[in-house]
């Protein structure tokens, strides 16, 4: 870990040895770090695997050559890792992914579920990291706005009793739909869903779940009320009709 | 709405001996409440006055009506028991009453601030006050309308109280701040009050978009507060002290009045009490609501308890109780319900028509109107004498002009409990109550359910509901929370239920017909012909056909213009999506299967 990561985490408000226990990691900034990294893990067995996860493309060179930046694992409730994010300091897009990435298995599970079994959804897995290491919160934390199969599978596996979606407070119309989005299909699956709340950027507060927490926000759960149904005129059945 | 039914004389006797045994031993059933839920019609004031004249009880009587009141007070007076009639006050029992409505404004105590005591009087015209003389008139029986189970000297001295068909909208406090009613800031004290206000004026000025409910009030206010550079919570605890204090009831009366910031004592007492479940970051059921226009605060009324008035013994007689209401009322008091039921009497036939649109907004198309007017005239050839009608207050002169008498007449919202609708032998429901579901009714389930853990969800989905006494069932809006549409039921459906009953069914001896107009299913009530038009498409089904169609000429001007209709030039030309265009395809497939046709002039 070099000190850029350290001044990161202490910005977010973590636990040094708690991130590096994780499994958080600077990656190499230079040409000649990488070469001496691959030096030494040519001489390790399994680095073929390593290879074809694609953190590093063919030429052996993480996708952001040249650019700072630490490495993130996104582990499952079993600690197990499910995928690998590297975020960049001063780049855009801030977050890339290995090569080959399904996104529907990457997820990250933080903190553990409490007597209210109430999930919290992040955006991101950082940022479900840093809320459930700062707010206490069991979190689960999807690649951007990207809410897959495979993670209301994994939902559904974890058996929570309530959903809340915390997603960026901000006026972003992206942010919103997938709100919207997100309300529905969690609502198609069964779950009783429920938000997140806080003073965000509009009224000058913090965007994200984590940083809700870190200045010491008010969160709190509110209800999320479905648009009125269309009106529909009469239309009797016969009693038992529906099941024939 | 009770199920298990009784023969009428079987249930006269049920309602005769449970309201005699309470009459007779009041003190049996001190701190409890009776529920008698029984058909309207059996006839439980007649049981309630047979046991009074036949004991020395005083009792406390109160019915919906002021009308009924006076009623129950002549059917008293015929039986030989001593009644007095009771009034709240007005322009002819009271000489202050100006000073009386203004100190309501201020939801102060009318007694202590306005009249004080004979000894020690507050108004000038106490001694000789003609309200007060009510409560010294020593009758065995006291009478009033639902209302004055609130006040104290109403039911001082008295062993039994009776709620017979009480009024629901009387066990609410119900205050409405609107934007010209909260008090300007030269009105209101300095301080954290007056910045409370401005808080309050601010949210409601941002509320352009709907309706907020429960906790998100508070987010509201909370945000309009940020905005404002303030902390919400100081705000209301820096207020709350100042108006959670009644003034003192032995200061100038005419200081008192001139605070109209007093009025917000209310609205600071709930914000006070739900200051700590915001604070706690749960979501909770709020007393509170607003949109642009208001801020709304409805609270279920707390029966009196002083003077020894929270173990009075309490016998209800309701047809509908209104159980979410009563729950509230009825707090820790131990409950005993009594169900009595009753089938129609022999020639009464409930006829139910879908077919007509005769939702609040829709009778307001003249169109629709006229359609209703058509088949009043023509089941009934021409409205006689014996015809009634219960109808929206908008459109009784409509139903005048139909042919209707007048005293056949009744409206919404005024037909609970009445008897001027026993001799007619057709009665006409038209429509039904209609509250606003989210702006109403979700509110007030969130009021009376304030308590719960779980808040009140508002969302609305369709569910099946069967018609009595038919094998047919519909798909009515409803809440998805049980509580809310337990409410929604008690305002709609139970009223519908007594409107129906205004005909007496149950003790009827002549035939009778009622059709009711309007296409929810009431529970209890047993429907011999339901009619609809079963051909009518669904407006899902319309605008496919339409869009088929659209599709249909589409196909045909491409063949004329000599062009392959392909997908996306068939999807252009008739403005439909991919996914109508492949339900089209695969329609016409299933059509031509039996016809041996490929369905590939089109793709």
């Amino acid at each position: 870990m070099r000190r850029e990561l350290e001044l990161e985490l202490n910005r977010r408000g973590l636990d040094v040895e708690r991130a590096i226990a994780f499994g958080f990691r600077s990656v190499p900034r230079t040409k000649a770090a990488t070469a001496g990294i691959m030096a030494v893990l040519r001489g390790l067995e399994g680095v073929e695997a390593l290879r074809q996860t694609g953190l590093y493309d063919s030429s052996g060179i993480p996708n952001a050559a040249n650019t700072d930046g630490f490495v993130i694992p996104a582990r499952d409730e079993n600690g197990r890792i499910t995928g690998i994010l590297y975020r960049l300091y001063h780049h855009e897009p801030k977050y890339l992914l290995p090569r080959g990435t399904r996104l529907q298995s990457v997820y990250l599970v933080a903190g553990e579920p409490g007597p209210e079994r109430s999930l919290v959804l992040v955006e991101g897995p950082l940022k479900a990291y840093a809320a459930s290491e700062q707010g206490g919160i069991w979190a689960f934390g999807v690649n951007g706005h990207a809410l897959q199969h495979g993670h209301l599978e994994t939902i559904a596996r974890l058996e929570p009793f309530e959903v809340l979606l915390a997603l960026d407070e901000d006026a972003n119309a992206r942010t919103l739909k997938a709100r919207e989005r997100w309300t529905r299909r969690l609502h198609g699956e069964g779950f009783v869903v429920r938000r997140l709340t806080w003073e965000g950027l509009e009224l000058g507060g913090p965007k994200g779940i984590d940083d809700a927490y870190q200045c010491g926000a008010l969160v709190r759960v509110r209800r999320l009320t479905r648009a009125m149904p269309e009106l529909q005129p009469p239309r009797p059945r016969r009693v038992g009709s529906a099941h024939a | 709405m009770p199920e298990d039914l009784n023969s009428l004389g079987d249930a006269r006797r049920q309602v005769a001996t449970v309201v005699g045994e309470v009459v007779a031993q009041p003190g049996m059933f001190a701190g409890a409440v009776t529920v008698v839920e029984a058909t309207p019609g059996i006839g439980k004031t007649s049981a309630e006055l047979s046991a009074l004249s036949g004991s020395s009880v005083r009792a406390a009587f109160t019915l919906p009506t002021l009308a009924l009141a006076g009623e129950v007070i002549a059917e008293a007076a015929r039986r030989g028991l001593r009644g007095s009639y009771v009034e709240g006050h007005n322009e002819a029992n009271c000489r202050r009453i100006d000073v009386v409505r203004r100190l309501r404004e201020q939801w102060l105590p009318i007694a202590s601030f306005a009249c004080g005591t004979k000894d020690s009087p507050r108004c000038p015209y106490r001694t000789g006050c003609t309200w007060w003389a009510q409560f010294e008139d020593n009758a065995q029986v006291i009478v009033g309308s639902t209302d004055q189970l609130f006040n104290p000297s109403f039911l001082s001295g008295r062993e039994l109280i009776i709620v017979d068909d009480p009024r629901p909208a009387a066990f609410l406090d119900e205050e409405r701040f609107s934007l010209e009613d909260l008090p300007s800031p030269e009105e209101t004290p300095r301080g954290s009050l007056r910045r409370l206000v401005e808080v309050v004026r601010a949210a409601l000025k941002r509320a352009e978009d709907g309706h907020l409910t429960g906790a998100e009030v508070w987010d509201g206010l909370w945000r309009a507060a940020r905005r404002e550079g303030r902390d919400l919570s100081d705000l209301i605890r820096g207020s709350g002290t100042a108006l959670r204090m009644k003034p003192d009831a032995a200061a100038d009366l005419d200081t008192i009045l001139a605070q109209p910031w007093q009025r917000l004592r209310p609205l600071a007492q709930v914000l006070g009490e739900e200051l700590p479940a915001f604070l706690s970051g749960r979501d909770f059921n709020s007393y509170l609501s607003y949109n642009a226009c208001a801020i709304a605060l409805t609270r279920p009324r707390a029966l009196p308890s002083r003077r020894g008035l929270g173990q009075a013994t309490i016998l209800w007689l309701d047809a509908t109780p209104n159980w979410p209401l009563l729950r509230s009322i009825i707090g820790t008091r131990k409950l005993r319900h009594h169900v009595v039921a009753v089938l129609s009497a022999p020639g009464v036939q409930l006829t139910q028509d879908l077919r007509l649109r005769t939702a609040k907004t829709s009778m307001r198309k003249p169109e629709n109107l006229r359609q209703v007017q058509r088949a009043l005239t023509t089941i009934s050839n021409g409205p006689g004498p014996s015809d009634g009608v219960i109808v929206y207050t908008e459109q009784r002169e409509a139903m005048v002009d139909t042919g209707f008498l007048t005293k056949n007449i009744e409206t919404w919202g005024r037909a609970r409990g009445t008897n001027r609708l026993e001799h007619v032998d057709r009665l006409f429901v038209v429509g039904r109550p209609q509250p606003p579901l989210r702006e109403v009714i979700w509110p007030l389930a969130e009021a009376l359910f304030h308590d719960d853990e779980k808040p009140i969800d508002g969302d609305l989905g369709y569910a099946w509901r069967r018609f009595e006494g038919q094998e047919w069932e519909g798909n009515f809006l409803s809440f998805e929370d049980a509580r809310a549409e337990e409410v929604l039921k008690a305002h709609r459906e139970a009223e519908v239920y007594q409107a129906v009953h205004r005909a007496r069914l149950v003790s009827r001896t002549t035939p009778l017909e009622v059709h009711l107009l309007e296409p929810i299913p009431i529970p209890g009530l047993r429907i011999e012909k339901l009619e609809f038009d079963d051909t009518r498409p669904s407006e899902n089904e319309r605008r496919h056909q339409d869009a088929f169609a659209r599709i249909d000429v589409a196909i045909a001007e491409l063949k004329s213009e000599g062009v392959r209709p392909s997908q996306r030039l068939v999807c252009q030309r008739a403005k439909v999506s991919a996914a109508t265009y492949t339900k089209y395809t695969k329609t016409k497939r299933k059509e031509n299967r039996g016809q041996g046709m490929p369905p590939r002039d089109c793709d």
